[in-house]
């Protein structure tokens, strides 16, 4: 997927759950769960990997060490380039199809 | 068996290495590891990590010959002799690590050390449980930060996943859950990817609260799998010119494909019949038109 290439719903949806707070970290099942609609669960998998390959989230092993009676989560957090990146290429999309932007997408666009 | 650790040295280090080789192969004689094999091919695989590092001759010697002086009768004095000071000296501070070492032995000591512990937990599962729980344990906590600090991400990531596999396959075997499926269903995944997707799985698999959600969670997984598969392939090309052109031999045609894939699809459903057998039906209904969609998407990836 190139950045000027039309963004998926689903796809979408994940980066509107990352945008909402740029800082934190999540794991996957917690991920689709947010979504809005819930995703299936099995579909988050593969655009995790994908944004992962673009370079836009990064992820991580739970710090080992605090026993919560599971095994460790693998947490994905927002880039700084998906920060830019994500919202200009979601704006492509709605813009390639003639729409209008949806309103929780404007605060994250460089004014630029 | 030790021309990868050559590499490119010059024919006179080549002379040193050699004997290195020779004079561990002489003291490891008749030794041999928890899987079995001869002793020698432990040193001889830290070795060729060294290699593939590009380190020094001396760290490729002193690799070869690291555990003469604690699990051997060799005499410091030979290696001494034969070897010069400086390769003993990093067995010498090898052998002798204080409780601080990650802090306080010297760097090429380091290496070395965390070097023979990414060997011995790729091989870990010849080791019985507790002591393959308690040095996967050590090596999150210990190697894999020090890994790290000697600034080899690579190496840390892949001491963290092979430390969390075998951490959670001994869970798992406990808890009997459904992993056993996806394990089969992971084998369409790129291998170097596999274990870190199965473990990422399984812990969010443990954040579901009842077994109908869990089974529910793994036979969504096991349908975009081939999706999955398709991704990863692409953001991770395969490396190996081979393992593609056998990828694309066999995707080429819908008979070999189908071939390779129908005892794998008649295990998953046998193995999600033994938990639940509406499972089974929906997974023998749902996944063959999944997996067709699979390999053409995958077929006009790898054109």
């Amino acid at each position: 997927m190139s950045p000027n290439q039309r963004i998926t719903v689903q796809t979408q949806a994940v980066l509107r759950v990352f945008l909402t707070d740029p800082t934190r970290q999540w794991y996957g099942l917690e991920i689709s769960d947010t979504t809005e609609p819930p995703l299936a669960t099995g579909t988050i998998y593969p655009i995790l990997a994908r944004l992962e390959g673009l370079g836009w989230v990064t992820s991580t092993w739970e710090p080992a060490g605090t026993d919560h009676g599971r095994p460790p989560r693998r947490y994905y957090t927002l880039t700084g380039e998906g920060a830019t990146q994500a919202p200009a290429a979601i704006a492509a999309t709605y813009h390639s199809r003639r729409q209008r932007l949806p309103a929780w997408l404007t605060p994250h666009l460089d004014p630029a | 068996m030790i021309e990868p650790i050559l590499g490119t040295l010059p024919p006179a280090q080549r002379d040193l290495l050699e004997r290195a080789y020779a004079v561990a192969a002489y003291w490891h004689r008749g030794q041999r590891r928890h899987s079995g094999e001869p002793y020698i091919t432990h040193p001889v695989a830290v070795a060729t990590a060294t290699a593939e590092l590009s380190l020094g001759l001396e760290l490729r010697c002193a690799a070869l010959l690291h555990d003469l002086l604690e699990d051997t009768d060799c005499p410091e004095s030979t290696l001494t002799e034969e070897f010069g000071e400086e390769i003993t000296t990093i067995l010498r501070h090898l052998r002798h690590l204080e409780s601080d070492w990650p802090t306080s032995a010297p760097e090429n000591v380091l290496i070395l050390k965390l070097l023979d512990r990414l060997h011995n937990q790729r091989t870990i599962q010849h080791l019985p449980p507790e002591k393959r729980r308690s040095k996967s344990h050590e090596t999150l906590a210990v190697f894999a930060p020090l890994a790290d600090r000697l600034g080899l991400p690579s190496i840390r990531e892949e001491l963290e996943t092979l430390a969390r596999t075998t951490l959670t396959a001994d869970l798992d075997e406990a808890a009997h859950s459904p992993n056993r499926v996806l394990r089969i269903g992971a084998f369409l995944l790129p291998p170097a990817t596999r274990q870190r997707w199965l473990a990422e799985w399984h812990a969010d698999l443990r954040t579901l609260p009842d077994r109908r959600s869990r089974s529910r969670f793994t036979l969504r997984l096991l349908l975009h799998m081939p999706k999955m598969a398709a991704t990863l392939y692409r953001v991770h090309p395969p490396a190996g010119g081979r393992a593609r052109s056998l990828l694309r031999w066999i995707l080429a045609s819908d008979l070999r494909a189908w071939t390779a894939l129908t005892p794998l699809l008649i295990w998953m459903a046998i193995e999600t019949a033994a938990t639940n057998l509406t499972d089974a039906v929906v997974l023998i209904i749902t996944v063959p038109p999944v997996l067709a969609a699979g390999i053409r998407a995958l077929r006009s990836r790898l054109r």
